[in-house]
């Protein structure tokens, strides 16, 4: 085994296995995957996403959201995320499948977002908590995206997407008023199209 | 091949074969790793004081820690990993190839898309995939750089002049090969043409795991298995079993990374052939020991910083094997808690880098003929083991009664945030200690390239020290 082409070919064979076995059979059996579709209501799961929510994804993947946030409800034994809460029903390969890139996360310093769209609807929350988060949720260690906001002189009508309830030290002077960049309203946007809570076949019944 | 027992070195080899690639990329690497650990130790402090620099979106916690993780990946462990390949390639195989300055330009080209793509993280341009932030352009120019680099690597491999290979030239030739299909697969998977969403998770573990123990590690054990033997002064104990363990090695490498999506959308036995991997890896880990330390053992304590270096960092190599062969009994407290960045800093810190640093104190010499100032190199370890010590040790804690909060479900989300805070101060204090060595590394390789030399080190390398095995 000592010549060059032999162990260039073994390399080879050993490296093919992992690659032919994860890869290949995650692009052959996992990446082309079809809604569900429901037969009683006919809904298509998992829905579509709107256009604003496609563009949100790349905002949330710009700042590193997922260093801190994962998305998954994971199974099995000796998981408790069911029980904490964190989703209707562990999550499955099909959910995924609109999200572009998967958001899956390693970390859970924030807390997990696959479902937080239905823990709350409130647009100007989601606003006030990426403005000054350790105000709008007290213990928060999340960084402030304020950058993602414009602080502006009201000039003529107030906006009526400013954020309403700001009390921090960036709160908006009177006069003044904050409203969320386009970055901001997409990334919202995206925040709250996070919901699994339809049924799939190959996926545990809700709960 | 059995190594050869003896051989006395010479002076014009050593010195001027690929001197000048070598230390640029030596260099550079270590620009990267002050870069890298600088950010790491920035994030490390944000996560702490989340108001710390959050007014700016190029230094938003996010980006920041991706950079790091980045910058040291391919900033320096890679780099410094080619160039001690490439050093070890010309040494073990007695070649000197000519066209240096493709070796040069390629190189530049890489530091340019490392560099680049850091930009674009920090820009905000990353693509939120762990390990392949640098957007689709700068890793584009990493693989049009290293497809240079590789064919020369190639070239220098096969037109050596000694008969048969030794294991380091095994282990290059593997990681030499593994880099570019794996780089280029994730990266078109995932990046320039991404599969649906639902395929992307398996296909990115593995690719982050892949990166881990086909690229780095076995550059990084190329070295060990060239330095032990010239350590200890004789061949490597029980040779032949390391042609086994380089097999499972290489075998078992790319099913290691999907164990991190344990219990997630993945079909099961995925995770189950990535917990038997990392099980399995035991052996291959055993048999390295028992050729490292094994050959080290009858020699004496630990005499230059190059020994200290190796020794700690086997002996975190050792831990991560322990940490992952473990996964299957932790992971319901361990996952998704800073246990897992604990881990991390046992790879990257732990092993890759001081192993690196290891080799580094012992070539550098060889390529400049002046020795580094042991006084400040002692700094440097003691103040690096400190840094990264503490920070393996809290994130683990930590990490650990974090994930006991995570995991119970009488215990709300905020409470897991407040027992982790006490453990993630000590461990940015720790970053910091990180930061502060890596500098003292970087003036330490200045001056040497300066040719300052303390007294206390007169230049004794390389021209008479007798040289073991492999070469």
């Amino acid at each position: 085994m000592s010549r060059l082409p032999t162990l260039v070919f073994g390399i080879f064979l050993v490296f093919t296995a992992a690659w032919f076995g994860i890869v290949g059979y995650s692009y052959l059996k996992l990446g082309r995957m079809e809604p569900a579709v429901d037969e009683n209501t006919g809904d298509v799961n998992p829905p579509p996403l709107s256009g604003l929510a496609v563009a949100g994804q790349r905002v949330y993947a710009a700042n590193g959201c997922v260093s801190c946030h994962t998305q998954q409800v994971r199974s099995g034994a000796f998981s408790t995320d069911v029980e904490k809460k964190l989703g209707p029903r562990p999550t499955v390969a099909r959910d995924y499948m609109r999200e572009n890139p998967a958001f899956l996360g390693s970390l859970r310093v924030g807390p997990d977002l696959t479902n937080v769209g239905l823990r709350s609807s409130d647009v100007n929350w989601f606003h006030k908590h990426l403005y000054e988060p350790s105000v709008a949720t007290p213990g928060s260690n999340m960084p402030s995206y304020r950058y993602l906001y414009q602080n502006r002189k009201i000039v003529g009508q107030p906006s009526a997407n400013a954020i309403v309830g700001l009390n921090g030290p960036y709160a908006p002077k009177p006069g003044y008023e904050v409203v969320p960049s386009e970055d901001a309203t997409i990334l919202v946007a995206y925040l709250l199209s996070l919901r699994r809570d339809y049924a799939l076949p190959e996926a545990e019944p809700l709960q | 091949m059995n190594p050869p027992v003896t051989a006395t070195i010479q002076p014009h080899e050593s010195r001027d074969a690929l001197r000048f690639p070598v230390i640029m990329f030596f260099s550079s690497a270590i620009f990267w790793l002050v870069v890298g650990s600088f950010l790491g130790c920035l994030a490390a402090w944000k996560l702490v004081v989340p108001s710390l620099l959050d007014g700016s979106s190029w230094l938003t916690y996010g980006r920041v820690q991706a950079a790091a993780e980045n910058a040291l990946s391919y900033g320096w462990a890679s780099q410094a990993g080619m160039g001690l390949g490439f050093w070890l390639l010309a040494r073990l195989g007695r070649t000197a190839l000519g066209s240096e300055r493709l070796l040069i330009t390629a190189g530049a080209f890489w530091n340019f898309g490392v560099l680049l793509g850091i930009c674009s993280i920090l820009a905000g341009g990353g693509n939120a995939v762990r390990g392949l932030e640098f957007s689709g352009a700068a890793a584009a120019i990493l693989l049009i750089a290293y497809a240079c680099i590789g064919v020369w690597s190639f070239i220098l491999l096969r037109d050596r002049s000694s008969d048969g290979l030794y294991v380091s030239q095994w282990y290059l030739l593997a990681a030499f090969l593994c880099f570019p299909w794996l780089y280029a697969t994730a990266n078109t998977m995932l990046i320039w043409h991404p599969v649906q969403g639902s395929a992307q998770g398996p296909i990115a573990t593995w690719f982050f795991g892949a990166l881990a123990w086909l690229w780095l590690v076995p550059l990084v054990l190329a070295a060990i298995y060239y330095l032990i033997p010239h350590f200890a002064h004789r061949p490597v104990r029980a040779y032949p079993s390391s042609v086994l363990a380089f097999w499972l090695l290489a075998f078992l490498g790319g099913w290691t990374g999907t164990k991190q999506l344990i219990g997630g959308p993945v079909p099961a036995w995925m995770v189950s052939a990535s917990v038997a991997a990392s099980i399995m890896m035991l052996i291959p880990a055993a048999i390295i020991c028992i050729n490292t330390f094994g050959t080290l053992s009858d020699h004496s304590r630990p005499s230059s910083p190059a020994i200290s270096f190796t020794i700690v960092g086997l002996a975190c190599f050792v831990c991560v094997v322990l940490q992952g062969a473990a996964t299957p009994i932790l992971s319901a407290v361990t996952h998704f808690s800073d246990y897992s960045s604990g881990e991390n800093v046992m790879l990257i810190f732990g092993f890759l880098s001081m192993s690196l640093f290891g080799a580094l104190y012992y070539v550098v010499p060889r390529l400049t003929g002046v020795d580094f100032s042991p006084g400040l190199a002692s700094w440097h370890f003691w103040i690096f083991v400190w840094g990264a010590g503490t920070m393996f040790l809290c994130l683990t804690l930590g990490g650990l009664i974090q994930g006991f909060a995570l995991y119970d479900p009488g215990v709300d989300f905020m409470s897991s945030l407040s027992l982790a805070a006490p453990f993630r101060v000590m461990n940015a204090v720790g970053a910091l200690a990180l930061f502060v060595a890596t500098v003292a590394f970087a003036g330490l390789f200045v001056r040497n390239l300066l040719g300052v030399t303390s007294p206390a080190a007169a230049p004794r390398v390389p021209s008479t020290t007798p040289e073991v095995a492999g070469v």
